[in-house]
């Protein structure tokens, strides 16, 4: 057996126990899994995009985008199925019942947002932000699911779907964005 | 996991004018991707904001997000509190203390 071939092995064990210690044993491989494949994400720190911030925060809108495959009950699940990942995105209103929220995503333990979904969609406390008039906060929040080894599908002008995505947010006035992963 | 997404989206809304913080469980994949601006935390896949029903813990990680967005000048600036799992104790985080100037701490034992 290659150590390719191992590597393969392992990551498929770690996936299968959907554990902590089995995302993690994922994660740990992911590296030399996509070099080996040749799709490690790529070294793009040379030049990073900046905005710097223009306002001050109580005039600032505030939108929430999750990589951690949540979608609404009723819409279509993340395809968990693609090896390379699904880059498609899911639209979800902020002040969605939590219990009408799914999560389409098998490469970390979905035990935590279960249990209390502010682990992963902060919405309770952004919401107690907003009221409070710390922020304005956007009316909807963007989900993606596994990205797995994607890179164009993302990025790719006009139609990748980071771009979709800006556009929207544009469209909400945002001026901020918290991303967070799972 | 998906880390890497997350700083790919972020930079495309960096140039659409969005100024972005990500939050980040992977610091090296978050620096390979040039995350505009990172908020590094040591908790476990599943659980980026900490543990479930941990509100003041929760609030911690989000005000450090915001005090990532409005302190950090240069693209790539990463902040690492530093917050060990279960282990670290956090203060009631009042509303006022999201606003720019306020440092990102907690109280470790």
């Amino acid at each position: 057996m290659s150590i390719f071939e191992k590597i393969k092995l392992w990551r498929g064990v770690g996936k299968l126990l959907n554990t902590n210690a089995g995302a993690q044993l994922y994660a740990g491989t992911a590296g030399f899994w996509n070099r080996a494949a040749g799709t490690a994400a790529p070294n793009l720190s040379d030049e990073i995009p900046w905005t710097p911030i223009s306002k001050p925060l109580a005039e600032s809108t505030v939108a929430l985008i999750s990589t951690a495959g949540f979608y609404r009950d009723g819409d279509e699940p993340f395809d968990m199925d693609v090896p390379d990942g699904d880059p498609s995105f899911r639209e979800i209103p902020m002040a969605i019942d939590p219990n009408a929220l799914k999560i389409a995503h098998t490469h970390y333990p979905n035990r935590y947002a279960e249990s209390d979904p502010n682990v992963l969609l902060p919405l309770d406390h952004l919401l107690e932000l907003a009221d409070a008039g710390v922020f304005s906060l956007s009316s909807r929040l963007f989900s993606f699911g596994f990205g797995g080894t994607l890179t164009r599908a993302y990025l790719n002008e006009p139609d990748g779907t980071a771009h979709q995505v800006a556009r929207k947010l544009k469209e909400d006035g945002v001026d901020l964005a918290l991303l967070v992963p799972a | 996991m998906c880390n890497r997404a997350g700083g790919l989206i972020a930079r495309v809304l960096e140039s659409y004018q969005i100024s972005t913080v990500s939050l980040s469980i992977n610091l090296s994949i978050s620096q390979r991707i040039g995350c505009p601006r990172t908020v590094f935390v040591k908790f476990p896949h599943g659980a980026s904001f900490g543990e479930p029903g941990g509100r003041d813990q929760q609030l911690t990680v989000l005000r450090d997000m915001f005090w990532a967005l409005q302190n950090l000048d240069e693209p790539g600036g990463i902040v690492e509190p530093g917050y060990r799992w279960r282990r670290t104790t956090y203060s009631p985080v009042p509303p006022e203390s999201f606003q720019r100037e306020v440092e990102a701490t907690a109280e470790t034992p």
